[in-house]
């Protein structure tokens, strides 16, 4: 070891102490603190019982006001943590990440229409329901759903992804669109009318909200354009040819490069 | 905010500790700065760099708590004696942090051989004897330990140069 590194692992022998500096237990601590519990994780259980709560008094609220009006109690949903996952009141899941939000009107859920407008990006598990359609509108598109899991993303552009089902993807309502089955993908470019196909995303294209990677037999190439792409860097290593298989953590970057350099036995540099 | 944690959370704590020597105030401090930065988020400011923010909010804390500290001295002995605390880097925390967390995954008989003879200063002898263990059998252990630390390091090392 050189002079530095004796003297970093020095000064961490003289202080550490078993169980000290626990990340979870920090954040645990910090949540009592402030009052919010961390939606989704661990497992979601304790926001999920909140935001239940608040779709209940959400609805108690809605049936009371459409006696005084013709109701337009409006709910939005913003996800605060890393990724929220929140439950509509027909079951319906859907996981934000940071930042985006999802609104919609108390009474569509009731009957009639399932309709959200959605910012930023959000991944769809729609409870089935043949009588009445899921709509999501964006800035920018337009998806329609009977019951399937899907991806919409509005930046740069529209794009869709669906996992399990059928899913109609246009720009607005009226306009003529297509439809994606599992497997498929489609992008909405700036100017068009009409979506393109387009697989890119895959299975990867909700790493965020498994919390994992899946890789089956891909070539370290594409491995590394994945990853890179989720934490916003770009890698370089000794051999793209080989392939890779096998389930990782999106938590520690740079344990999973060293996992894959294990595995491949190849040096991978960060650019 | 729990991905801000995940990320700093120990970076933070080994940067306070710099200043603090004490495991258990550098936790207090960095959870407090975390608090400042949620109530700041909370009110509707805008802060571009979270993490420069946090470091900030940390390093002043610290300095804080010395200042406090040495005000009970003496006067006197206080004369010729500044604030002259070495300023821990960023970068240095972060290695440090790797390091723990690569001496928490060390197999558990592993890591407790490793910190009698590191950190307790106990010969390898004295440690061979207490548990009833061979010399060599320690002697694997140590080299074993250094050699996971020593990749760790070497890894961290490798992706900030890059």
């Amino acid at each position: 070891m050189s002079e530095n590194e004796n003297k970093h692992l020095d000064f961490v022998l003289k202080h550490y102490r078993e169980g000290k500096l626990d990340t979870n237990k920090a954040i645990s601590k910090f949540y009592a603190a402030h009052g919010t519990a961390p939606a989704a994780k661990p497992k979601g259980r304790r926001g999920w019982i909140y935001f239940a709560t608040g779709i209940a008094a959400a609805l108690v609220l809605g049936v009371m006001i459409r006696f005084v009006l013709i109701s337009t109690a409006e709910v939005t949903l913003v996800a605060q943590g890393a990724k929220d996952v929140f439950l509509l009141p027909d079951s319906t899941r859907v996981t934000l990440p940071e930042g985006a939000s999802l609104t919609y009107k108390v009474r569509g859920f009731e009957k009639g229409t399932r309709a959200v407008t959605l910012t930023g990006k959000g991944y769809f598990e729609v409870t089935k329901d043949l009588g009445r359609p899921f709509e999501v509108t964006t800035g920018n598109s337009f998806v329609r759903v009977l019951g399937t899991r899907f991806l919409v993303e509005t930046l740069p552009v529209a794009r869709v992804y669906v996992y399990q089902g059928k899913v109609h993807f246009a720009r607005t309502e009226n306009l003529e669109g297509v439809v994606l089955t599992e497997g498929m993908g489609a992008t909405l470019p700036k100017g068009a009318i009409k979506p393109h196909l387009d697989p890119k995303g895959g299975i990867n294209g909700i790493a965020w909200v498994r919390g994992t990677f899946i890789f089956d037999d891909t070539p370290l190439k594409e491995v590394l354009v994945t990853i890179g792409n989720y934490y916003g860097v770009s890698f370089g290593a000794t051999d793209l040819k080989k392939r890779l298989t096998g389930e990782f953590s999106t938590e520690d970057m740079d344990l999973i490069i060293e996992l894959i350099e294990s595995a491949l036995d190849v040096t991978i540099i960060k650019m | 905010m729990e991905s801000l944690f995940r990320y700093h959370y120990r970076p933070l704590c080994l940067y306070a500790l710099h200043y603090l020597n004490d495991v258990d105030a550098s936790e207090d401090v960095v959870q407090e700065a975390f608090g400042v930065l949620w109530e700041k988020l909370s009110a509707g400011k805008k802060i571009v760099n979270q993490k420069s923010y946090l470091y900030t909010v940390v390093r002043n804390r610290c300095l804080d708590i010395i200042r406090k500290g040495r005000s009970q001295v003496e006067i006197s002995q206080l004369e010729g004696e500044a604030l002259d605390i070495l300023e821990p880097s960023v970068e240095d925390s972060q290695v440090e942090a790797r390091l723990w967390t690569a001496i928490d995954s060390l197999p558990d008989k592993c890591r407790e051989i490793f910190l009698m003879s590191k950190r307790d200063g106990y010969k390898q002898e004295e440690i061979a004897r207490e548990l009833g263990i061979s010399l060599q059998t320690v002697k694997n252990q140590v080299s074993k330990a250094l050699k996971i630390l020593k990749d760790g390091a070497v890894k961290i090392y490798m992706l900030i140069c890059c």
